[in-house]
């Protein structure tokens, strides 16, 4: 069975239990930008979870056409799909070159919903991987002017706690303050909350450091806030 | 014109307290709804798991059990509300108007295994028999657990 075959299987599944009423709600959350099927969370992970075991003993070139083709397809659940795939990958499903296959996730059908997911799971172990001491990758998507893969390089490092490499993200927030993008404000903050979490000093030190006002230093400093004595 | 504004003052109050309630009570009806609807979605979640359904059986199976589910629902809900009923009117009620309610009650309870025994039916022309099975298994099962996790949560 080709790709274009298992996806249409996959898409029989979603179709039993899609809800009219239901995407409409979905697509007004998501502003408009994509089509949904109405599938309740719940329900497209079950079905996925059946599709995505019959899928299992695939090589790895054959799961990257079928991600692709789940990207193709205009429904969003399928992208959800597919960014719920590429989580549970293993670290012997990765390859150096795999960063261009990530690039096109995030640059195209770009919103937050897939994007923050790729960039704290995906991306976050990618890097840690193969490129924990070579920035090049990540500088050359800081340098592009999308501010999808800027917000990448912010968030990525999300779950690294402890380990979390402070002057390679205070070089982003950088680069990046003083972009007004709402997304891109939004993750400083979100990216200096998590850091608060561990440094609260240092995390106090770069939003003095860079001026660090509005929408990003609310976000940053929430937590701090919240567990102030 | 003190006269008037009272009057206004008193209507606009009126017309507020109309609508802070009317807000709040179509807020707890969505609230009761998304519970509702979760509550499904958990429910087919947890059926599609159990069951493994094919493709094929999967298109079959669902609009038949969706439509089942209407049904049972709205007959529930009338079996509820007179049972309901009979609770608060029992002592002002008289022997002929209990009768009357009781009847109805094992006429819902009726129609409640004779709607499963034609939804039974209809499942066996979609699924194999032990399928059929699984499917009352787990719908038990879904109730035990969300019960469990009720209390859980108390």
């Amino acid at each position: 069975m080709g790709e274009q075959e298992k996806v249409a299987e996959l898409r029989s599944l979603f179709l039993v239990h899609s809800n009219p009423e239901k995407a409409i709600e979905m697509e007004r959350y998501m502003k408009n930008n994509f089509p949904f099927l109405g599938l309740q969370a719940p329900i497209r992970r079950t079905i996925q979870k059946q599709w995505i075991n019959s899928n299992k003993s695939l090589t790895i070139d054959q799961k990257w056409s079928l991600i692709f083709e789940l990207w193709r397809q205009p429904e969003r659940e399928f992208q959800l799909t597919a960014v719920d795939w590429v989580i549970q990958w293993n670290k012997k499903d990765w390859f150096i070159d795999d960063g261009k296959k990530l690039e096109q996730l995030i640059v195209s059908k770009s919103w937050w919903d897939t994007v923050d997911l790729i960039a704290s799971n995906c991306v976050a172990n990618f890097i840690a991987l193969f490129y924990k001491t070579d920035h090049s990758l990540l500088y050359s998507w800081g340098k592009s002017n999308n501010i999808w893969l800027q917000r990448t390089c912010l968030l990525f490092q999300l779950k690294y706690k402890s380990n979390v490499n402070i002057p390679l993200l205070t070089e982003f927030i950088s680069d990046f303050h003083s972009n007004k993008d709402f997304f891109i404000q939004k993750a400083i903050g979100w990216s200096l909350r998590e850091l608060s979490k561990i440094y609260p000093h240092q995390t106090k030190e770069i939003i003095a450091n860079y001026a660090i006002e509005g929408l990003a230093k609310r976000e940053a400093l929430k937590w701090i806030s919240n567990h102030a004595n | 014109m003190i006269k008037n504004f009272s009057i206004n003052l008193n209507t606009f109050m009126k017309n507020t307290a109309f609508l802070f309630l009317f807000f709040i009570a179509s807020n707890l009806v969505a609230q009761q709804e998304s519970k509702h609807e979760k509550l499904e979605a958990m429910k087919i979640a947890f059926i599609t798991e159990k069951l493994s359904l094919t493709t094929k059986e999967a298109q079959s199976f669902w609009p038949i059990y969706n439509e089942y589910s209407q049904k049972i629902e709205k007959l529930r809900k009338t079996k509820r509300s007179d049972l309901g009923e009979l609770k608060i009117n029992i002592e002002n009620s008289s022997d002929k108007e209990i009768e009357a309610l009781l009847s109805d009650v094992f006429d819902a309870k009726t129609k409640e295994i004779e709607l499963q025994k034609e939804y039974y039916s209809k499942y066996t022309k979609v699924l194999p028999i032990k399928k059929v099975a699984l499917l009352y298994q787990s719908e038990h099962q879904f109730k035990k657990e969300l019960l469990k996790r009720i209390k859980d949560k108390k």
